[in-house]
């Protein structure tokens, strides 16, 4: 399997609002994807649509080279962290996630380890047996998190996932995403791009119900022609620098406390602008705060959607 | 296979769950104030219509009520008098070889079940929809899997309310009543609690299907209570007004709704049980399917 999941043309209406206007996208199986977009942007109507809950106007969806979402196919191989959906309350939490596990049809002698191993990984070990209602908003969206991987599922759809946990859990929750089974496509919907930058592989930008770009997150950033350097505002001497750098293009931000360096490949490579760029910096007393390859997915989100839904607020 | 197997998953959770929330002690504590009131209710009457015998007969009052009433059970002329009165024979005769106060029982249960079903059943699918959490459960099975399961949970919750219920109005009737047959009132008790059970699956179907048009709880169990209301009045106008010609289109409707059902589950011969067991469990389902035609569609 290439695909894990396809888009063609996909339209869906609340009432006379437009939440997906022939949004069209592919996920190719193995992947950490992640879509990005505003607030209504049709992310969190694209993934209840691949999970078979919310039906779609019209288009064309292939889970899993399987045709729109169905039960009978995708029960145990799809899963979804919904974004505000609340878990039983009373439920205990050990419980809820062996019933989930029986649902989707895990083998029974599966469950118990599996379950296990999953709220080791979130840190919910010791709250197995507390009711879902004593569990703080961070632990909860935790378990919401474990409950998606449960039975190891071909396809996981995550929304939010990492809204409301503290760092340390957000870390802790990054690495779980990261240790995925090998093969597993994991799709993340989230508002904070650094998230996204850190944790996929490729990515996606919708507004208004269209795809606006999909890449890999190196391509959208531009991590392999790229590097931006964050300086202390001081006088940089462009004009030697652009001597030793030939057919690169080097830029100073208005404040000076950023200059970017754009270069082609196979011209140049990153090891080869660092070596120049940074002795030239060194040389000239300037103090280099970080250096960040490409342009970081944030900037190049603003950029790529400006024209669709305007630049950020100033 | 595999939809049987998500039935039984998710009814066994919904009874758990029901357990876990206090959901079930609140039904059962329902059913089993509303048995041993009216138990007790009916005692005391009973009781003081024997004392007024009594007293015109200028006898000694008794104690305990219970004594009269079984003599009077067992007389001809009563007997005779009950056979006029039901207009029926056969059932007459079926209904006097039960005692009294099982009969009472009976009665309050077949009166009281659908109230408390739509009561305890009407949120049970809507509650869900408006919390978000069958959004955990929609990609793991079927909409009709999870509403199935819904119906047997609920269905093994009113087993467990009616038993207790029939524990409590016995354990009244053991105390009130001195010169009870014990094990034949239990034994008829438990009779009218499996047929009261068998009545109430057609209210549970009615209660889920309009569980799967709301979001909110409460608003079902408010239809719920109509949809109820509506159903005695369909009850009674067919009764009134079935007859031949045109009229004979109150029968149809005396079909659809439980309550036309509801006589024969008095009757005791397996035959009449059989019929009005099929009946009521096919009309739950149907009113179940009127409700699930929505929920397949509808995003949620």
């Amino acid at each position: 399997m290439t695909t894990a999941l396809e888009f063609g043309d996909v339209r869906k209406k609340y009432g006379r609002r437009v939440a997906l206007d022939g949004l069209t996208m592919s996920v190719p199986a193995g992947s950490l994807f992640g879509l990005v977009g505003s607030n209504g942007a049709g992310k969190t109507t694209a993934m209840s649509i691949v999970a078979g809950i919310v039906r779609p106007d019209g288009g064309i969806i292939r889970v899993l080279e399987a045709g729109g979402f169905d039960p009978a196919i995708h029960a145990g191989r799809v899963t979804l962290l919904p974004q505000d959906a609340q878990l039983p309350r009373e439920a205990r939490v050990a419980e809820l996630m062996y019933f989930y596990a029986a649902l989707q049809g895990v083998p029974k002698s599966d469950i118990a380890d599996g379950v296990t191993r999953l709220l080791k990984m979130v840190h919910l070990e010791d709250r197995r047996n507390s009711a879902v209602r004593t569990l703080s908003h961070g632990m909860m969206r935790r378990l919401t998190i474990a409950q998606a991987f449960l039975g190891d599922p071909e396809l996981v759809l995550l929304d939010e996932p990492l809204s409301g946990l503290d760092p340390r859990e957000s870390l802790n929750a990054r690495h779980f995403l990261q240790q995925r089974r090998k093969g597993q496509t994991v799709i993340i919907s989230s508002h904070n791009l650094n998230d996204i930058e850190r944790l996929c592989d490729r990515v996606a930008f919708i507004e208004k119900g269209r795809t606006v770009l999909q890449d890999s997150v190196d391509a959208v950033t531009g991590r392999s022609r790229a590097v931006q350097y964050h300086i202390e505002p001081g006088k940089v001497d462009m004009a030697s620098l652009g001597k030793k750098m030939t057919g690169a293009w080097l830029s100073l931000s208005d404040a000076g406390d950023v200059l970017t360096c754009r270069f082609s490949v196979p011209e140049h490579s990153l090891e080869s602008v660092n070596a120049a760029v940074l002795r030239c910096l060194i040389d000239a007393g300037v103090g280099i705060k970080r250096v960040q390859p490409g342009d970081g997915l944030e900037q190049a989100y603003f950029a790529r959607t400006e024209a669709v839904v305007g630049g950020p607020a100033t | 296979m595999q939809l049987l197997r998500q039935i039984w998953i998710v009814a066994r959770y919904e009874l758990s769950d029901a357990i876990r929330s206090r959901r079930a002690a609140v039904t059962m504590i329902l059913y089993v104030a509303g048995a041993v009131a009216s138990i007790n209710g009916f005692i005391n009457i009973l009781q003081r219509l024997e004392n007024q015998i009594a007293e015109t007969l200028g006898i000694k009052a008794m104690a305990s009520a219970g004594a009269v009433t079984d003599a009077l059970w067992k007389s001809h002329r009563f007997r005779h008098m009950m056979m006029e009165l039901v207009g029926d024979k056969d059932i007459a005769l079926d209904l006097l070889n039960v005692p009294p106060v099982a009969l009472m029982y009976g009665w309050l249960a077949f009166m009281f079940i659908p109230m408390l079903v739509m009561l305890t059943s009407t949120g049970r699918v809507a509650e869900e929809i408006g919390t978000g959490s069958v959004r955990y459960v929609a990609q793991r099975c079927t909409r009709l899997a999870w509403c199935l399961g819904k119906f047997v949970g609920q269905a093994g919750l009113v087993v467990l309310a009616l038993v207790v219920s029939v524990v409590g109005a016995w354990s009244v009737a053991r105390f009130r009543l001195s010169g009870m047959d014990g094990l034949a009132v239990a034994g008829a008790m438990t009779v009218f609690a499996g047929k009261a059970w068998i009545y109430s699956l057609a209210f549970i179907g009615l209660a889920i299907g309009i569980s799967q048009f709301n979001r909110s709880a409460n608003q079902a169990t408010a239809i719920g209570f109509v949809a109820w209301i509506l159903m005695g009045i369909l009850e009674l106008a067919s009764r009134f007004n079935a007859g031949p010609g045109i009229r004979s289109i109150w029968y149809g409707v005396e079909m659809l709704v439980p309550g036309g059902h509801r006589m024969d589950l008095w009757r005791l011969d397996p035959g009449s049980l059989l019929t009005a067991s099929t009946f009521l469990l096919a009309l739950g389902l149907c009113y179940m399917a009127v409700g699930h035609m929505y929920l397949a569609r509808r995003d949620l």
